[in-house]
């Protein structure tokens, strides 16, 4: 459980922070540990040299002996816990001072309690003395000044350090640990979602989370997805239920067909018309199946493998061509309005986009009434080529125009008319492919299908 | 004609057999690839019967070595997978022609004989002929008992693959493929209605029809009955 807490962004999250903080905090205070000592070593220096101006001066106007007199009072003063005083002549032996046993050097030292010998004062001492030599006419003097101050102002810092460093832990681990249980939270949510989900409960969406506004994205991203899952389940549920009723109608009759045929003895013309007709009803059932057979191939996507660019404007005109005269043998008109002077060349597959608008012409031919008037129609926009196929006929109600790409899905009053109601899913699928996107709309009177092309090898990205 | 069928599913390969055989063609018939093509190498065939899915050597390597080995005998490949990529793939391997399962017999028996058609027009034959009526490839005209008939271009696409299958029957789907590249079964009368219009040129100004549909079957150009 353990390993499992520290296991968890969030935790290690906090962890790191609370690592980082720590480090700046430390880093902090050792500039102004290091700023402030060195201001108050240069001030204790100042201080030493003042003394020593100071008693310098007693040397050179008032002569040795009254100075030996004046350090001797000095290291006797209470100002002596602060300052370490030693006058020597000039072999080195002891006149005066508070301290003894330091020999001669040059520049600062610090010196430590080992270094001396305390005459006056207290034997133990934890300070450091700043000492510095000088000599004079007939010897030598030495004054130190401690570094207690600089001790307090370390202790002072330490002290807030460690109390900074304690408040930073606390704080990074309580919002660390607030963090790491709130996003447990979440994601338990989620999993929990996720799991009921796998288990078949596809209506399960994970809650709206509060706080983590990223797993709140994750989650609403999970929902979509989910929503799509089951919509799109539930779609191929509905389709193999709709493939097992279209085809339970044509085995019915064909079963009925065979059925009379064994029981009625009929002529042998009689048979061979029941054979036909058996064969007719296969026929239909085979072609629901080969419609949906290359349906799935071509919402596979392989196809692209095979794109080429193709002159969609050639595509048209070759398909008006075969059905200018079929429309005209059905009392129709099939009119084309090609208003690209160059070609219009997209990425695709000729022999698919040809059934598309095929499947789009033979869609107007046959759920249109006699005198339809069919318009197939290109044109150019800035990055794209509009191919539409419009008629007069009745249209396609708002509400069904969505339905109407579904698989095995018939509008009521084309049931009449033989057909798989794979034709419009096909030609969707067939766009999504190329990326070309498809409108129904009305036409006022009548339906118009719009297909957006991108240009050129604008698709090539796929 | 001499068939070699090359088919592991036995219903399939005794339906075509009876049928061809019926018909007065000569059958054989091997289940597995390898001894198929051993067979196909060792023997002359007017038109091999090659399924995609076979034991031994599958039906796109058996195709690819024979043409490998020179042999350009026309193959008809025969498969239940409906896709369209199948076919491209039969073709590029070698294959002159595809069918999908399930089939009507006259649909694989018309593909049969236009693969079958043999000897090939003799040289660079530019004159297509069916009794009065004569087309020139050259100058893409079409002439019936001396007179010049105006063909649209498609129409005429028509009109040739019928005259060079002349005799023999084409079915709707071989004319939906081979005159409009089309690669699926439309739900209106294409292929009636341009016959149609076809007929209406060559045929309705003459005394005899040449156009003759075989209820079921297809389509064919002869100057008999």
């Amino acid at each position: 459980m353990v390993a499992d807490v520290f296991s968890r962004t969030a935790v290690r999250l906090a962890l790191g922070f609370a690592v980082l903080i720590a480090a700046t905090v430390i880093a902090v205070f050792a500039i102004i540990y290091w700023q402030l000592s060195s201001e108050l070593e240069q001030r204790v220096r100042l201080r030493v040299l003042e003394n020593l101006d100071a008693l310098s001066a007693i040397d050179s106007h008032e002569g040795f002996s009254e100075l030996a007199e004046v350090v001797s009072a000095e290291a006797n003063s209470p100002r002596a816990i602060e300052n370490i005083f030693l006058l020597v002549d000039k072999d080195g032996q002891f006149i005066a001072g508070n301290v003894e046993g330091i020999p001669e050097f040059q520049g600062w030292r610090a010196l430590k309690v080992t270094d001396y010998k305390r005459l006056i004062g207290p034997k133990e001492d934890r300070d450091r003395y700043f000492a510095f030599w000088r000599r004079l006419s007939k010897g030598m003097l030495l004054v130190g000044g401690n570094d207690r101050d600089m001790r307090h102002v370390s202790d002072t810092l330490l002290g807030g350090l460690i109390w900074g460093l304690a408040a930073t832990a606390l704080l990074s681990i309580a919002i660390g640990g607030t963090l790491a249980y709130r996003a447990q939270n979440q994601i338990d949510a989620i999993s929990t979602t996720l799991a009921a989900v796998a288990e078949g409960k596809l209506d399960r969406r994970v809650p709206p989370l509060k706080g983590n506004a990223d797993l709140n994205q994750i989650g609403s991203q999970i929902n979509a997805t989910l929503d799509q899952l089951q919509r799109s389940i539930e779609r191929s549920n509905q389709i193999s239920t709709d493939i097992a009723h279209d085809l339970k109608r044509p085995l019915g009759r064909l079963q009925q067909r065979l059925d009379t045929a064994m029981r009625s003895a009929g002529t042998e013309a009689q048979l061979q018309a029941a054979i036909e007709a058996s064969l007719g009803e296969i026929g239909v059932i085979v072609e629901t199946f080969d419609a949906l057979l290359r349906i799935a191939e071509i919402e596979a996507g392989a196809r692209r493998l095979r794109f080429t660019m193709v002159d969609l404007q050639q595509v048209l005109i070759d398909v008006a061509e075969v059905y200018q005269a079929v429309a005209d043998d059905a009392g129709d008109t099939l009119i084309s309005q090609l208003a690209v002077t160059e070609g219009a060349m997209v990425f695709g597959d000729r022999e698919l986009l040809v059934q598309l608008f095929a499947n789009l012409i033979e869609n107007a031919i046959r759920h249109c009434p006699k005198g339809t008037r069919i318009v197939l129609a290109l044109h150019e926009e800035r990055t794209s080529v509009v191919a539409e196929v419009r008629d007069t006929g009745p249209g396609i109600p708002l509400e069904e125009r969505d339905k109407v790409f579904h698989r095995l899905y018939r509008l009521d009053k084309s049931r009449s008319t033989p057909g798989s109601g794979l034709g419009l899913s096909l030609v969707a699928a067939i766009a999504e492919l190329h990326n070309a996107r498809i409108q129904l709309d009305d036409d006022s009177p009548g339906l118009r299908v719009s297909l957006r092309f991108q240009c050129g090898s604008g698709l090539t990205k796929l | 004609m001499r068939v070699l069928i090359i088919e592991d599913d036995v219903d399939t390969a005794s339906y075509i057999s009876k049928g061809l055989t019926e018909e007065g063609h000569s059958v054989d018939h091997f289940a597995d690839g390898r001894d198929g093509l051993l067979q196909a190498t060792a023997e002359d065939y007017d038109v091999i019967i090659v399924d995609r899915m076979l034991p031994g050597v599958d039906g796109l390597n058996l195709v690819r070595t024979l043409r490998g080995v020179g042999k350009q005998i026309p193959v008809l490949f025969l498969t239940s997978l409906g896709g369209v990529d199948d076919r491209v793939n039969g073709l590029e391997a070698g294959g002159d022609d595809y069918v999908t399962k399930p089939f009507a017999f006259s649909e694989l028996l018309a593909r049969l004989h236009a693969l079958a058609r043999r000897p090939p027009l003799k040289g660079e034959e530019t004159v297509l002929r069916v009794a009065d009526l004569e087309m020139d490839l050259v100058r893409r005209t079409v002439r019936r008992a001396g007179q010049t008939i105006d063909l649209q271009p498609r129409e005429f696409r028509l009109l040739e693959f019928l005259m060079r299958n002349q005799g023999r029957i084409v079915t709707r789907t071989m004319l939906l493929e081979r005159v409009w590249d089309f690669h699926f079964d439309p739900k209106t009368s294409v292929v009636e209605t341009h016959i149609s219009r076809l007929r209406a040129k060559i045929d309705r100004p003459f005394a005899k029809d040449l156009i003759h549909t075989t209820r079921g079957a297809g389509y064919s150009i002869h100057n008999g009955g």
